[in-house]
């Protein structure tokens, strides 16, 4: 288990290494003069030539690519552009605090129904219920998620009026009174991912009711409730786990339009942001802050499921 | 985003893989856009012991079978109607509607009804400015029409490249590549995007290549994998034996025998791409012209309204989103099941 947990890391390392090149080589293709235009068109060469030297905007290419990587070893970004005076780190520290939330109330209202729904569809397979399971996830999986909160936003929040239209949480308001703010945008969560979970239980639960350890577990007398919780259900939700891992990282910094529809200070409004001003700094820790996440969320899959197939572990830690 | 269908899709390839026999898998030579190999008959030759190859008149029977049971599934036949009515309404958008997407409905007495909603003047209303909403719709059609394909078209042609390098020919060559695609895959499609646009500028050229090379690391992964299990089976061995070399073997003996999920990988990909340029859209990172029609931004310049109970000039765009994502993935999802049956 050591070993392999050893060898995910280190390769995770190596994709995240490329993330951060690939980062970094967006920002510094960049056409145009950097400095100047944060300095501003009429600004004095000599306030432009500060800014390059203090910004190290001329330094030559791997010296660049080099002072990235010790800023996100010490997680020192240095100022925003867009704030001037404001640590990057404390722009995005709050707004990822807020992803947080949101994506935990999303999983937690998208996971057991989806988990229930994705093992009832594979239980009846081919049936109307498995059909109408399957069909209805595909729709809402695939429809984008600030479409679904548009659609949310006015059937609940404005012709309902149950929930909050916006997510403009008063400050002051205490961490159970945000739920009520939260839900909505995490019922657009729900919408889209209640499919893709559905889908990959039922695909994973098919498969693990045709094997032969079912049919042994069956033969041995088992009931079917005990059969579901004992055997199957440890093997069909491995896929389970590893879509959910890779999901939660890009729930963190892909609802861009969901965040602007309900207005909600999260990671993906402020990379939003951080791209339009154009804020270099903020943006690179923005869009690195979603890959580091990304990474611990599938190597915390993977060990989980390391940790429910011994199988997998072998097959992980030897390719 | 993208991920998950795909890795449904990885799931199903290993199971497929390791499940089913040889001779099954061969059935994916359904190749309706390439000619069908004459190379094949070596094959014959070679495995008429395991029967593995079917002649051709029994190919075209499964391809016929196929074909009857697509245009017996609702699914399919509900998304191409679906699909085929806004491509109509990309074409020609004067047939549906008599107001333009910038024309201000003016009733008989010559006044202008701004902000009002569904009825029978303008059945989606009007908005802010007093144009139709339904012209909107209509004409809204054709730019996330005219990208999509595109893009989506251009990231299958890259990945399926990719792909079969990667998947065949192995070595460090995959390794590399391999780190280069989880990379990619570990940030969401929409934030390198937004990054991309921001600083290469939004034309339409600049949008289609980004989502075509944003999605081109989705489509190498299911294709590699895909060609590593068609690597495994004994045409290819015999192949090989000939001494055929490997450009050979990767484009005129597994090519064909993967066109079903290339195609099905393409429909997918359809279907994320009019996702992603929607929500570009919304973003406001598309196109130069702020007055013309689209879908994502009508959104985004309406969805304001909503909380003062407008909703028609948001939501409707935004049902028209939903209604053409869902059907290209209905599409897509008929055209997966068939082509495993």
């Amino acid at each position: 288990m050591l070993r392999f947990t050893l060898r995910r890391l280190a390769l995770s390392l190596v994709t995240l290494l490329i993330l951060i090149f690939v980062v970094f080589m967006l920002t510094w293709l960049t056409p145009g003069d950097t400095a100047r235009r944060l300095a501003g068109p009429f600004a004095p060469q000599e306030r432009v030539d500060a800014l390059n030297e203090q910004l190290g905007l001329e330094d030559p290419f791997f010296v660049q690519f080099w002072n990235l990587l010790v800023s996100v070893g010490t997680l020192d970004f240095g100022e925003s552009f867009s704030s001037p005076g404001v640590q990057v780190i404390d722009l995005v520290q709050p707004a990822l605090a807020n992803s947080a939330k949101l994506v935990f109330l999303g999983l937690l209202l998208t996971l057991p129904i989806s988990i229930l729904a994705g093992v009832i569809a594979a239980r009846r397979k081919d049936t109307l219920v498995d059909r109408s399971i399957v069909t209805f996830g595909l729709a809402s999986a695939s429809i984008p998620e600030f479409v679904s909160g548009v659609v949310l936003q006015y059937l609940i929040g404005v012709r309902l009026g149950w929930l909050p239209a916006i997510s403009d949480i008063p400050p002051g308001t205490s961490l159970f009174g945000e739920i009520e703010y939260l839900l909505l945008p995490a019922l657009a969560i729900v919408a889209v991912y209640f499919g893709y979970i559905a889908r990959i239980t039922r695909a994973g639960t098919i498969s693990a009711l045709d094997a032969d350890y079912t049919r042994t577990a069956y033969m041995k007398g088992l009931s079917t409730s005990k059969v579901l919780r004992r055997h199957v259900l440890r093997n069909s939700l491995q896929p389970t786990v590893a879509v959910t891992g890779t999901q939660i990282g890009y729930l963190f910094g892909g609802l861009v339009g969901l965040e602007i529809v309900f207005n909600y200070p999260g990671l993906g409004r402020l990379i939003f942001r951080a791209a339009t001003t154009p804020d270099f700094p903020l943006l690179q820790a923005g869009v690195i802050t979603v890959a580091v996440i990304f990474m611990i969320c599938t190597l915390g899959a993977d060990l989980i499921i390391a940790w429910m197939n011994p199988r997998a572990r072998m097959n992980l830690g030897n390719q | 985003m993208s991920s998950a269908t795909d890795d449904e899709a990885e799931l199903n390839l290993t199971r497929r893989a390791t499940l089913e026999s040889n001779s099954d898998a061969l059935q994916g030579d359904e190749a309706p856009t390439l000619p069908v190999e004459p190379e094949d008959k070596y094959d014959t030759e070679d495995e008429a012991e395991d029967g593995a190859l079917l002649a051709a008149a029994e190919r075209r029977k499964i391809r016929a079978e196929r074909r009857k049971l697509l245009l017996t599934s609702p699914a399919f036949v509900i998304g191409s109607l679906i699909v085929a009515f806004w491509i109509l309404c990309a074409i020609a958008p004067g047939v549906f509607t008599q107001w333009g997407p910038n024309e201000v409905v003016r009733l008989a007495d010559g006044s202008t009804i701004p902000r009002t909603g569904p009825s029978a003047d303008a059945w989606f209303g009007t908005d802010a400015i007093g144009n139709d909403v339904f012209a909107r719709v209509i004409y809204g059609a054709r730019p996330v029409l005219i990208l999509a394909p595109i893009a989506a078209a251009l990231s299958v042609v890259a990945g399926t490249l990719l792909g079969l390098i990667m998947g065949y020919v192995r070595g460090w060559t995959d390794e590399i590549m391999s780190r280069i695609i989880e990379a990619f895959l570990s940030i969401p499609v929409i934030l390198l995007a937004l990054m991309v646009l921001v600083i290469f500028g939004r034309s339409r050229l600049v949008i289609i290549v980004t989502i075509a090379v944003l999605f081109t690391p989705v489509v190498t992964r299911t294709v590699r994998s895909t060609v590593m299990a068609e690597a495994q089976l004994d045409y290819v061995t015999s192949a090989k034996l000939r001494g055929e070399n490997n450009l050979y073997v990767m484009v005129r003996e597994i090519l064909p025998n993967i066109t079903s999920v290339v195609v099905v990988e393409f429909t997918v990909r359809v279907g994320y791409a009019i996702f992603t340029v929607a929500t570009l859209a919304f973003l406001g990172l598309t196109a130069d012209d702020a007055t013309s029609a689209d879908w994502g931004r009508d959104v985004a310049n309406n969805y304001g309204l909503i909380q003062a109970d407008q909703w028609w000039p948001s939501v409707f765009p935004a049902l028209a989103i939903a209604s053409l994502v869902i059907a290209v993935n209905l599409i897509a999802d008929s055209l997966d099941r068939v082509s495993k049956a």
